[in-house]
């Protein structure tokens, strides 16, 4: 076969050929380009919760709820969210490298500018409160995710090791009644208590309690300190009829010098 | 004929304008890479004659049917190459064979790999081109490629780049690691430069 026997077959070959419409390879460029940015659009919100659940975290009472800091830490790590981050950044990469220009980065290079990305967008949304309330709509209409993802609803229902967590529903002179995350009502004597200072009891406040179970009904309290986190519990402001504060040391610290 | 004269002086970024108007302007394309293609497929995968025609029908069609998305700031030598490299790469695949038996332009391959591997040049060609074509013919794909778009189709890293959708780094160190495989298959097959 010669090389003019070719070129005239490619030739007769395209003669019913037509090229793609070149609307269709921009679709499919800035397709690529949405999906890159979607994904890590969605790994800067995990970021975003994971600080939050970081940063919300039991860091004042960890050895009440573990023997080590380390033990603490690999507790309450939010696997999940960590998964998910890192899901989404593989998902952000897969995307970058098939756009037109992408296959000029390297891995590293991909992978580092989606840290940064991802870095000052989650802390950015984690400071507009994004982290916060996905957590907190997570919480409320994901089945099973309080008891297998966000596990500090378990924590503070180790009762029986003296973790306490609920919300106030009574308040008397010399003891106040707490209904547990499981419904439970608590009484709770002022007794071996070290209250901060900048902490009131509030009928409708979630809160922690570090003390030791006496039987069914009675809990003694060594500590009670404000929730961190665990927003959702708000709901649970049963007796309150105003719209309850959410609760962390910040706003009461705010709410104090207001 | 004056016509085919100046479209034969236009540059390929002018000539896919052109085919993107007329189709039968791609005719100047084809004739432009119809034999540099046909080396590379034959070098790369290492078919017979009708196969490699076959494909680079194939490697032209495809090219053809993509010209709108031809990227303006790639060469257009790179692009093509692209889609060649894609299409042996998918042949590959389908037949799920190793490629055999294809020979090698050994006075350009020496003349190119002498400075990197100390070949003394006076060494029998008959020799080095039996051997040196089987030593390629035995390399991975992936590293005789590279060997093959650096020392034989004396592209640019920054082509190679382009071609394989690497990055550069990447591209600097398949060669390294192609120049090393080549070496130990020489020392295997007993071969001396």
């Amino acid at each position: 076969m010669s090389e003019k026997n070719i070129s005239d077959q490619i030739l007769d070959k395209i003669k019913n050929v037509k090229p793609k419409p070149r609307w269709q390879f921009l679709f499919k460029d800035y397709m690529v380009w949405f999906l890159a940015s979607l994904a890590l659009v969605v790994s800067s919100l995990s970021f975003a919760v994971v600080l939050y659940m970081m940063i919300d975290n039991d860091w004042d009472v960890y050895t009440s709820i573990s023997n080590s800091l380390l033990e603490f830490v690999f507790l309450t790590l939010p696997y999940f969210w960590l998964l998910f981050l890192g899901i989404f950044i593989l998902i952000a990469y897969y995307y970058f490298r098939h756009t037109k220009k992408g296959y000029k980065f390297s891995l590293s290079k991909i992978f580092l500018a989606s840290l940064i990305i991802n870095i000052l967008m989650g802390t950015f949304l984690y400071n507009i409160g994004v982290g916060k309330t996905i957590d907190n709509v997570v919480s409320q209409k994901v089945p099973f995710y309080k008891e297998l993802i966000n596990r500090r609803q378990h924590i503070w229902s180790r009762i029986d090791d003296g973790l306490l967590g609920g919300v106030i529903v009574f308040i008397e002179k010399d003891y106040i009644v707490i209904k547990d995350i499981e419904g439970h009502d608590w009484v709770i004597k002022h007794f071996n208590t070290s209250t901060p200072g900048f902490l009131s009891l509030e009928i409708g406040h979630p809160v922690r309690i570090v003390g030791q179970k006496i039987d069914e009904q009675n809990f003694e309290m060594y500590r009670i300190l404000p929730m961190r986190g665990m927003h959702w519990m708000r709901e649970r402001c049963l007796a309150a009829k105003e719209d309850c504060p959410l609760m962390n040391e910040r706003n009461f610290l705010n709410t104090r010098s207001n | 004929m004056s016509d085919i004269v100046n479209k034969d002086n236009l540059n390929d970024e002018d000539l896919v304008k052109l085919t993107i108007e007329d189709q039968e302007n791609f005719l100047y394309l084809i004739k432009r890479y119809e034999a540099k293609l046909g080396r590379y497929v034959r070098r790369i995968a290492g078919l017979g004659k009708e196969d490699t025609e076959d494909l680079l029908q194939d490697i032209f069609i495809k090219t053809y049917q993509n010209i709108n998305s031809f990227d303006k700031d790639l060469k257009f030598s790179s692009w093509i190459y692209r889609i060649a490299h894609n299409e042996v790469i998918d042949n590959y695949r389908k037949k799920q064979s190793r490629p055999q038996g294809a020979s090698f332009d050994v006075e350009n391959l020496l003349n190119n790999l002498a400075s990197e591997f100390n070949i003394t040049k006076d060494l029998d060609h008959k020799y080095l081109q039996a051997n040196i074509s089987q030593v390629l013919n035995v390399m991975d794909l992936k590293y005789r490629e590279v060997l093959i778009l650096k020392f034989l189709e004396e592209k640019e890293y920054k082509e190679i780049s382009d071609i394989l959708k690497k990055p550069m780094g990447t591209v600097a160190t398949l060669i390294s690691r192609a120049k090393q495989q080549f070496l130990q298959k020489m020392k295997e097959q007993d071969i001396k430069l």
